[in-house]
């Protein structure tokens, strides 16, 4: 058990950031190579001013018409991902991590507001779950693999809290936690998870495209 | 077997009735009673409208001075050498067909039968046939001039007349007639004054008006037109709005 | 429906076109997609047939150009024929969607490329497909020969001069301000327009012209599919303009016209920079600047209610949606804007090549027209202003199918009747009448 921790946060976790940050950089390195070809509507027409403020729209809640007209599902999507993001990157445990192996770690929060936010978490999850079974122009859409992504995404969560308030082998919850985070992350570049990074290149693009050429608002 | 509007003596296997070009159907006794009460007023109608045309060519013939219609023309500076006449293959052109002809067969003139398929739109050019909308192409237009020429040319006394010819357009009718009328360079337009959407209500009860597109040949076409109506046609002094065409 | 092109489905030309095709944005586009749904609201097909799933814009190209890509260009006619249905009968590229996506993937320009794909095995409306033809042997849509468009013009300018003394039409005027290219239905089916427009250009003292070739500026071949030809039909206005040196290129009221000689006809012409030889002004946007500046006065304003349709391709795809206001409060009182306005307007249902399609698509056309039907309900307006030819037809018909008891009318005609005409362009004998 305590060798196999030992690899999934050494060596693993070394390699899972590798596959994850490089992933994520030769995907864009290859779209560029791409686009250079057979997007050069892409670049004739940059606006940076367009693209940010097509990005932005659509980062606060209910900054498009589009989120307004899905209210309740705009909220819970915008809180599902500062949760996903916050979490993580702010929870006391893996800062403490951090500092030990690299020396600095950002700031934390008390762990109270991670075990509220991670339970919201998981409520948003649920909803988002729900809703995909619910309503019928998402149901006809999703296939398998989209119910499969999202119960991986929430996975770390759940396990990491249950393992947190030790409910369940604590070891094996760990294990399961530091695991499904992996494969998480090594499937963030080769799926439509890659939207952490292509959100803004395609949100830019239609910036550009709508905004600068026409001055249509695609927000 | 006898037309039922005219009377005459016809073959049998004649789809029309070569005086009064009435569509002799073969059979009505397996028609629906809706189909066959319909078929029956149709046929009130055609011989109500039958009896007023001969009665009209009596009154002009017995009003002529020329009993006997001569090709030659009589003045001829004054002649109109190539008369337009448009239809919408309904009743209400008729007498206009009639005194056009007329006029034709006096004047020695060249005579022009002009029908233009409606469309419903502005720009599309499809137009609105039995079988629904659709382009106007070459069939279409085949049918058409086939229907006109049975339904006009039986009542021409000439058989085969060369000074006679079928033209068929598509498009916005009075846009289609006065581009027609210029490009042959006609010097007289015939028309009679509405297109009747539903025979069924018969000539005289629409009330007297000027159609969309007889009012927009008149105000636009360069040389004279005459508008011929019927002459049942209802006086009224009241303007209750004309029947849209 | 299609081409009767019975031959097998020719896959390896398909894989090239999905090559060609698969740039950064459509590799992107397809695998981005998170299957949120957003889009559905945004596309009046969804809205207007009950909200059926399958008319969300995600569902058609998924099922269409994601299919594609997915089975790397191995289908049969079969599927192109479920594709055909799609493509065309679900969708008149209207853009709207791409505004309603978190991630701004733009459906209509994969529906464009499925297009292509199809168009390539002969499978294509039959109403687009006569039209190519023509474009192919006269280089218009409607086969219109070059005499034929100075004949008309010719008896328009005589028309017109009645009205404005000293009207004329000059054909093939070289350094002119303006070429002005028309939509060949204009001259086929009304040519009033032709009559209208050069009666507002000589009151205005505008120095303009009508090319004799290279005169249509709508682009049926974008919507059928075929880029060759699209370009060609381009290139070759592009090519007289700079011919006759004139300063613009001028476009009727016309939404595809716009689309293809501003965006998207650059790249189909080969210039890689996207950007049109010479500058592209839309009648719009011309007509705004004569009633702002006041060459073109109105003498009495409309009392009607008046509301304003935004075709596709000039407001949201064009960005003319405020000129097109502006000029409205100039020739009416009351004025009553549709909801959703702006670029946010919904498409009329008979853009994208959809009414030239034909009578197949009309049941349909008539059915998605609902959601614009109500719209124009909801204002209460008895007049629809529009300045494209697809949506004044698609109109008509909304009209007759929904009994909304309005007239439709472009901006030139409305223009024309309201307009004051100056004493040096009064006809001589100006006799006083009642109209």
């Amino acid at each position: 058990m305590d060798g196999l921790y030992v690899f999934l946060t050494g060596p693993a976790l070394w390699i899972t950031f590798i596959i994850f940050i490089g992933g994520l950089i030769l995907r864009l390195a290859y779209l560029f190579g791409l686009s250079r070809e057979r997007d050069r509507v892409f670049y004739n027409h940059m606006s940076f001013s367009w693209a940010m403020k097509s990005i932005l729209h659509w980062l606060i809640p209910w900054g498009s018409v589009s989120l307004r007209l899905q209210p309740v599902f705009s909220l819970v999507f915008f809180v599902f991902h500062v949760c996903l993001l916050g979490v993580p990157l702010f929870l006391l445990a893996h800062n403490m991590l951090w500092e030990e192996a690299f020396g600095f770690g950002l700031w934390s929060l008390p762990d109270v507001w991670a075990d509220i936010l991670t339970v919201i978490l998981i409520g948003c999850a649920i909803f988002l779950f729900v809703r995909r079974l619910v309503r019928l122009e998402v149901r006809i859409l999703t296939t398998l693999w989209d119910y499969t992504v999202l119960v991986l995404t929430t996975l770390p969560f759940v396990t990491g809290f249950l393992a947190y308030h030790q409910q369940g082998p604590y070891e094996v919850m760990l294990l399961l936690h530091v695991v499904f985070a992996e494969i998480l992350l090594i499937v963030i570049p080769f799926s439509k998870l890659g939207h952490i990074i292509l959100f803004f290149f395609t949100r830019a693009f239609i910036g550009f495209e709508m905004g600068g050429r026409r001055g249509a608002r695609p927000w | 077997m006898k037309c039922p509007v005219c009377n005459e003596e016809v073959e049998d296997q004649r789809l029309f009735c070569p005086y009064c070009s009435w569509e002799l159907t073969p059979d009505i006794g397996d028609l629906s009673p809706e189909r066959k009460a319909l078929y029956n007023e149709r046929l009130k109608i055609a011989r109500e409208n039958w009896r007023l045309l001969q009665e009209y060519r009596r009154f002009e013939r017995e009003s002529l001075e020329a009993p006997e219609i001569q090709r030659k023309a009589i003045e001829p500076e004054k002649i109109h050498k190539k008369i337009l006449f448009c239809t919408d293959l309904y009743p209400s052109s008729d007498y206009a067909f009639a005194a056009a002809l007329d006029l034709a067969e006096r004047s020695g003139a060249e005579f022009i039968i002009l029908h233009v398929l409606g469309s419903p739109h502005r720009y599309s050019g499809l137009i609105t046939t039995a079988e629904g909308e659709t382009w106007a192409s070459e069939e279409v237009y085949e049918k058409i001039r086939e229907r006109l020429k049975e339904y006009y040319f039986c009542r021409i006394e000439q058989e085969n007349p060369d000074w006679v010819w079928i033209a068929v357009k598509a498009g916005t009718p009075w846009i289609e007639i006065l581009r027609f009328a210029r490009k042959q360079k006609v010097d007289l337009i015939v028309m009679g004054p509405y297109t009747i959407h539903d025979p069924r209500l018969g000539l005289d009860l629409e009330k007297p008006h000027l159609g969309k597109h007889a009012q927009r040949v008149i105000l636009q076409a360069h040389c004279p037109v005459f508008i011929v109506t019927s002459p049942k046609q209802r006086l009224s002094f009241r303007d209750e709005g004309a029947k849209s065409t | 429906m299609e081409n009767a092109n019975e031959r097998p489905v020719d896959t390896k030309e398909i894989r090239e076109l999905l090559d060609a095709n698969d740039g950064a944005r459509i590799r992107t586009w397809l695998s981005i997609c998170s299957r949120c749904g957003l889009c559905a609201e945004s596309c009046f097909f969804y809205l207007a047939n009950n909200k059926d799933p399958r008319l969300s814009p995600a569902y058609k190209f998924k099922n269409t150009l994601g299919e594609m890509y997915r089975r790397k260009g191995k289908v049969d006619r079969e599927f192109l024929r479920k594709c055909y249905d799609i493509l065309w009968g679900e969708c008149t590229t209207c853009k709207r969607c791409s505004l309603y996506c978190p991630f701004g993937i733009d459906i209509a320009t994969m529906i464009s490329a499925a297009r292509a794909v199809c168009y390539s095995q002969g499978i294509t409306p039959e109403g687009l497909a006569r039209t190519l033809d023509h474009y192919r042997e006269v280089g218009n849509q409607m086969g219109i020969s070059s005499e034929e468009l100075r004949d008309t013009c010719e008896w328009m300018a005589e028309e017109a001069a009645d009205e404005v003394r000293g009207l004329e039409i000059p054909i093939d005027k070289k350094g002119a301000k303006y070429m002005y290219t028309i939509n060949p239905r204009e001259p086929k089916y009304y040519p009033l327009d032709l009559a209208m427009a050069a009666q507002i250009f000589t009151v205005a003292r505008e120095s303009w012209t009508i090319p004799s070739t290279g005169w249509d500026c709508t682009n049926l071949p974008m919507y059928a599919g075929d880029r060759a030809l699209a370009g060609q039909v381009v290139k070759s206005m592009y090519d007289k303009a700079l011919e006759l040196g004139v300063e613009k290129i001028l476009l009727t009221e016309c939404g595809h016209a716009f689309r293809s000689a501003a965006f998207e006809g650059p790249y189909f012409a080969g210039y890689p920079d996207g950007k049109p030889p010479l500058e592209v002004v839309h009648s719009v946007q011309l007509f705004y600047e004569y009633l702002s500046d006041g060459r073109i006065q109105i003498a009495r304003k409309l009392e009607e209610p008046v509301t304003y349709q935004d075709p596709c391709n000039v407001s949201r795809n064009g960005g003319l949606w405020e000129e097109g206001r502006r000029i409205i409060e100039y020739l009416a009182e009351d004025f009553r804007d549709m909801s959703p306005n702006r670029e946010h307007n919904h498409c009329c249902g008979g853009g994208g090549g959809y009414i030239p399609m034909g009578p197949e698509f009309k049941r349909r056309r008539m059915i998605s027209g609902r959601v614009k039907a109500e719209q124009i309900k909801a204002t209460g307006a008895k007049i629809v202003i529009t300045p494209c030819h697809n949506c004044y037809d698609q109109i008509s018909d909304l009209n007759e199918e929904y009994n909304l008891g309005i007239k439709v009318s472009s901006l030139k005609e409305i223009i024309c009747d309201i307009m004051v005409i100056p004493d040096e362009f009064k006809p001589e004998s100006q006799e006083k009448h009642s109209d």
